[in-house]
């Protein structure tokens, strides 16, 4: 291969890695993994309170400092979130209750538990007095 | 400051496992002169291959005897500890492939790429969230086989949680993603292994090899679902399938790295197994060998898919294949379902599918211009038998199942048709290399 073919190989290969990192959002990716931690990056692919309530089980985990994960409760067909608590998992505190997606004219029943959050009436984080 | 500090280590966590990955899948456990001594001649890939079909299969027989994945890292460590005294010690007798050192920076540089692209995304689909990582989570925290019983679909196999669960251990972050990031590497690992089945400059190999990346590529695949991993072993499988064909050396060494992807995607997907069996249909078809010895090989993968059987038999674990089919009348909800409009139906996201996977249009055109030309068409067959039967298993898999097919197709054909689509990216690398003897 002679010298010229060479420069235009690398030249080729510069502007293919380039593309991948373009494709990819590459920088802009660089730039988040190192300016937001795991669970901000993690809260900002997943809905908040509309459909898995992926965000408010991260947002609750970390408020209240949570190791062991609560009853998940979701009044929308999803994955059960439990999978957050990925190192902890095992076992789930009966006492403490997450509940997802309530719909408005659905009554809760408290049934022994006090909220300590509550967001728009939708998502609510529970335990037992 | 803390926290700046936590994820500048979670970004050098992430260069630290794709380089520790690389070089899994870049070094040789075995000397090359044991294999030459036994005269089969080896591309600069095969080495790396038959280490990683290994130690995958060795990661399984681990988990089959209960050994914890905290075991199996302890011994993984070990195994890498005696490797390094042995790599220094004999680095004179070590045949290293060629060019390693410039292919290896390359797949570095876009395994690193694509590793940020998972650290960001992070998203993990439905059947993830519901079924693979919660079985990773449970052998992440040292549950076995048997404790599978207790997580979701649990007639579902399982390898792709469990090499999840590994490669997360071993990574040392609390992060789920860096075991997914093994599907990455070996998915890129894949493509560079079936690019040694043309002779090209190495500069060319890299150019094709990013390409390949560059239209394969799409953060869809490693959203925690197992179908990239199916499609990665098929990839490999794929090379040695052509070579067997062929290429009447190393008729041992294809056979038996084909005999270990096959045994990976039994315990990677239910259907793995119809895609076993289509595999063996091939191989009695087109293997130039005797009855008797097709027999074996016969009996060989259905001891494989016996043994898968009986170990979740032996755990505990649900021995159905799938909940969305009844086996004992599949053939009358078959026929039932066989209308134009459901035809129709699949049809159409088999279409989409082709869309959605550029490499798959892409060798659907390499596959009709080979198709006229009948010296290629007639040295190829096989390819079409496979293009055929896979498709053929679409349709029949979702004309079979009980449940709303339009949900049914909607939500599984393109994984399917990305799953069953490696072999065929050797339309277009075959028609190159006959057209440009390379």
């Amino acid at each position: 291969m002679s010298k010229i073919q060479n420069n235009i190989s690398l030249f080729l290969i510069t502007i293919l890695i380039l593309l991948i990192c373009k494709n990819t959002n590459f920088f802009k990716n660089l730039y988040d993994v190192t300016s937001k931690n795991h669970e901000t990056r993690q809260q900002g692919v997943y809905d908040f309170c509309e459909f898995f309530g992926t965000g408010y089980v991260i947002y609750i985990k970390n408020k209240f400092k949570l190791n062991s994960p609560p009853k998940i409760k979701n009044f929308k067909r999803s994955p059960k979130q439990y999978w957050i608590f990925s190192k902890h998992n095992t076992k789930i505190d009966e006492d403490k209750l997450i509940i997802l997606n309530k719909a408005k004219n659905t009554k809760l029943k408290n049934n022994g538990f006090k909220v300590l959050d509550n967001f728009r009436d939708r998502c609510f984080y529970m335990v037992k007095k | 400051m803390f926290l700046y500090g936590k994820k500048m280590t979670e970004l050098i966590n992430i260069l630290s496992h794709t380089i520790f990955l690389s070089l899994l899948l870049f070094m040789p456990f075995f000397k090359k002169k044991f294999l030459i001594s036994k005269k089969i001649s080896l591309d600069e890939y095969d080495l790396p291959v038959l280490n990683i079909l290994f130690l995958t299969n060795l990661f399984l027989i681990f988990s089959i005897f209960n050994f914890t994945i905290s075991q199996v890292t302890s011994i993984f460590y070990s195994i890498i500890f005696i490797f390094f005294i042995y790599f220094f010690s004999n680095f004179k007798k070590l045949l290293f492939p060629k060019d390693i050192i410039y292919f290896f920076i390359f797949y570095s540089i876009i395994l690193l790429i694509f590793s940020i692209d998972i650290s960001k995304n992070l998203f993990l689909y439905w059947d993830a969230q519901k079924i693979w990582l919660p079985k990773a989570i449970s052998f992440y925290n040292d549950g076995l086989i048997m404790d599978l019983k207790n997580t979701t679909y649990s007639h579902y196999s399982f390898l792709g949680s469990l090499l999840w669960a590994f490669f997360w251990k071993i990574s040392g972050s609390e992060y789920e993603y860096f075991g997914r990031i093994f599907f990455l590497a070996i998915y890129l690992f894949a493509i560079l292994n079936l690019l040694s089945l043309i002779s090209v400059n190495k500069n060319i190999k890299i150019i094709l090899f990013l390409i390949l990346a560059l239209i394969t590529y799409d953060y869809w695949l490693f959203r925690g679902t197992q179908e990239i991993l199916v499609f990665s072993i098929l990839l490999i499988l794929s090379k040695y399938l052509f070579n067997l064909f062929m290429d009447d050396k190393n008729k041992s060494i294809n056979l038996l790295n084909i005999f270990l992807c096959l045994n990976l995607i039994i315990w990677t997907k239910n259907e793995g197994i119809v895609l076993c069996l289509i595999i063996l249909f091939i191989l009695i078809i087109f293997l130039k060998e005797s009855a008797k010895f097709k027999l074996i090989l016969s009996t060989i993968l259905f001891s494989m898919i016996l043994a898968r059987f009986l170990i979740f038999k032996f755990n505990g674990l649900d021995l159905d294949l799938s909940k969305d089919f009844e086996f004992s009348n599949i053939l009358s909800i078959f026929f039932n379902n066989f209308t134009i409009l459901n035809l129709a139906l699949i049809s159409k996201y088999i279409i989409f599918s082709l869309f959605k996977f550029p490499h798959i249009i892409l060798s659907m055109f390499f596959a009709l211009i080979i198709a006229f030309n009948k010296r290629l068409f007639k040295k190829f067959i096989f390819l079409y038998f496979y293009l055929f039967l896979s498709i053929f298993l679409i349709f029949f898999i979702y004309l079979s199942s009980l449940y709303d097919l339009n949900f049914m197709v909607s939500t599984g054909s393109m994984r399917l048709m990305l799953e069953f689509s490696a072999p065929n990216l050797l339309f277009i690398l075959l028609f190159f290399k006959d057209k440009f003897k390379i």
